[in-house]
């Protein structure tokens, strides 16, 4: 029987970080993933890494992702198309226009770079529709190429020694009292040393295994892609109303179809010039096809930012199931106390690109030390056992 | 020109700087490369890891290429690859058209 001393359940971006990581440390490690590497969310969505919207503690966590990124396209010896753009964040409303402002002040305070744009400013940018109230241009925020991040963690974690296992499902474990001691797949019966759940939107199913009940389910998250335009000068703008719709502290009794599909402009140009067009989240199960009606709405809301972008063409479309932590919202991160050699790392919801970076070191971190990394602190499993 | 369907069935050094998907401008070199470090097996995979068949043709004049690459290098017959899947449209159409679905409100308000 193969042995390894740390299996991942999970070839997206979390489970390919965590492996980068543990491989730098000279560990052993398997990472067996159910489909294609990068196939679930991992592949499907827009790349971006929104600082600005976090609260802390999980605003501490992203900080300290968005530091690793700066250095990353070094380390992996590839040019992950990481775009220091900062974010736009506009309003069409005018009764929110306070609060973008007050939003902007917060942002200042917490040491992150935020300034309004002058109505002069606002009407010389052409892109802009000319109804567009207010813009706060913030400078934490990034975007990078999924996919160029992804492959880039996953080459160097193979030249480093790790094993990546694909069209691989792991359908049962065996368990020696507290401690997970093998794997089976649809392949092969795998021993291990470690376990690390990291299977994103199906993680619940891999926790039913060990008897953890892990409050994830998938999430829809609906993104159209243009063709290339010119570069543009603000390359990721966002929809105030994104912040009501992704951090869940909007009106609860959402009367448009429009904020119950969770339509809210996130529009960033990729390395590539094209543009991606979200975001929405809507609960259809494991069902990733796109819908005409949510699509129709993330064009519509499009047009009303960047009104040039009605004759614009759209090539392409998809959607992607993001692990949401129906508790909280929160990540899951980190040793599971219940078991002796059962990691977590799931959750991620729309921020697993974000959070790749922080959360494959600090799990490596905690394999390889044995010990409790703080950052990790408020994201525990634990937190669900306490109400 | 030589055309990739042109080329031997073996693996060919030579092709490596043939453009196969002109939208994107990706390599057979850097298909190949790509295939054999990650071992893809579908068209799907190499679109994600290489960006050929993500422009504007979205893999229409590529995609046979693609295939017949993929069947060469995992030595298996053109036809057990199989088609990437469907992303809609399957050509391009305006933002303004998409968004048509949903404006008017679905009733006759305002008649």
């Amino acid at each position: 029987m193969k042995k390894t001393e740390v299996l991942i359940v999970g070839g997206g971006i979390i489970g390919s970080s965590i492996a980068y990581y543990l491989s730098k440390h000279g560990v052993e490690v398997t990472v067996v993933e159910k489909g294609k590497l990068l196939g679930g969310a991992s592949g499907a969505n827009q790349g971006g890494i929104p600082v600005s919207l976090f609260e802390p503690p999980l605003l501490d966590l992203v900080r300290e992702s968005r530091k690793l990124y700066d250095g990353l396209s070094q380390e992996l010896g590839e040019d992950l198309g990481f775009d220091e753009t900062g974010l736009l964040l506009i309003v069409l409303d005018k009764d929110q226009e306070s609060l973008l402002n007050q939003f902007g002040k917060r942002l200042e305070q917490r040491g992150l770079g935020a300034e309004s744009l002058s109505s002069n400013e606002l009407q010389a940018e052409s892109l802009l529709a000319d109804n567009v109230k207010a813009a706060v241009k913030t400078s934490a925020d990034a975007s990078v190429d999924p996919f160029k991040v992804g492959f880039g963690l996953i080459s160097q974690a193979k030249a480093n020694g790790a094993t990546f296992l694909k069209d691989t499902e792991v359908k049962d474990v065996i368990m020696s009292g507290r401690k997970v001691t093998q794997v089976k797949t649809t392949r092969e019966t795998l021993q291990l040393n470690y376990l690390v759940n990291a299977a994103g939107a199906r993680s619940k199913s891999i926790g039913d295994m060990v008897g953890l009940d892990i409050p994830v389910k998938p999430r829809r998250g609906q993104i159209l892609v243009t063709e290339p335009t010119p570069r543009a000068k603000y390359r990721y703008l966002m929809d105030f109303d994104y912040i009501a719709t992704a951090l869940g502290n909007g009106d609860k009794e959402e009367k448009s179809r429009r904020m119950k599909l969770g339509v809210a402009s996130s529009l960033i140009q990729e390395p590539s010039s094209n543009w991606t067009i979200g975001a929405s989240r809507d609960f259809a199960g494991f069902n990733k096809k796109t819908t005409r009606e949510t699509l129709g709405y993330l064009a519509d809301r499009a047009t009303k930012f960047l009104p040039d972008f009605e004759n614009c063409n759209i090539i392409r479309s998809y959607a992607g199931l993001r692990p949401y932590c129906h508790v909280d919202g929160k990540p899951i991160l980190g040793r599971i106390e219940e078991l002796d050699n059962f990691f977590i790392a799931t959750g991620h919801a729309g921020e697993g690109i974000t959070l790749a970076p922080i959360t494959g070191k600090l799990l490596a971190r905690e394999i390889v030390s044995g010990r409790k990394a703080k950052l990790l602190d408020s994201f525990r499993y634990s937190r669900f056992e306490s109400e | 020109m030589e055309s990739v369907k042109d080329s031997s069935s073996e693996p060919d050094e030579e092709g490596s700087e043939k453009i196969v998907c002109r939208c994107e401008e990706v390599t057979e070199g850097e298909i190949r490369e790509s295939i054999r470090t990650y071992k893809l097996d579908t068209v799907a995979e190499v679109k994600r890891a290489t960006r050929a068949g993500m422009g504007l043709c979205q893999g229409r004049s590529c995609e046979i290429s693609i295939k017949r690459i993929l069947s060469e290098e995992t030595r298996r017959d053109i036809s057990e690859i199989s088609a990437d899947s469907v992303r809609p449209p399957t050509i391009p159409v305006e933002t303004g058209v998409i968004a048509d679905v949903i404006r008017g409100g679905g009733g006759n308000e305002e008649d």
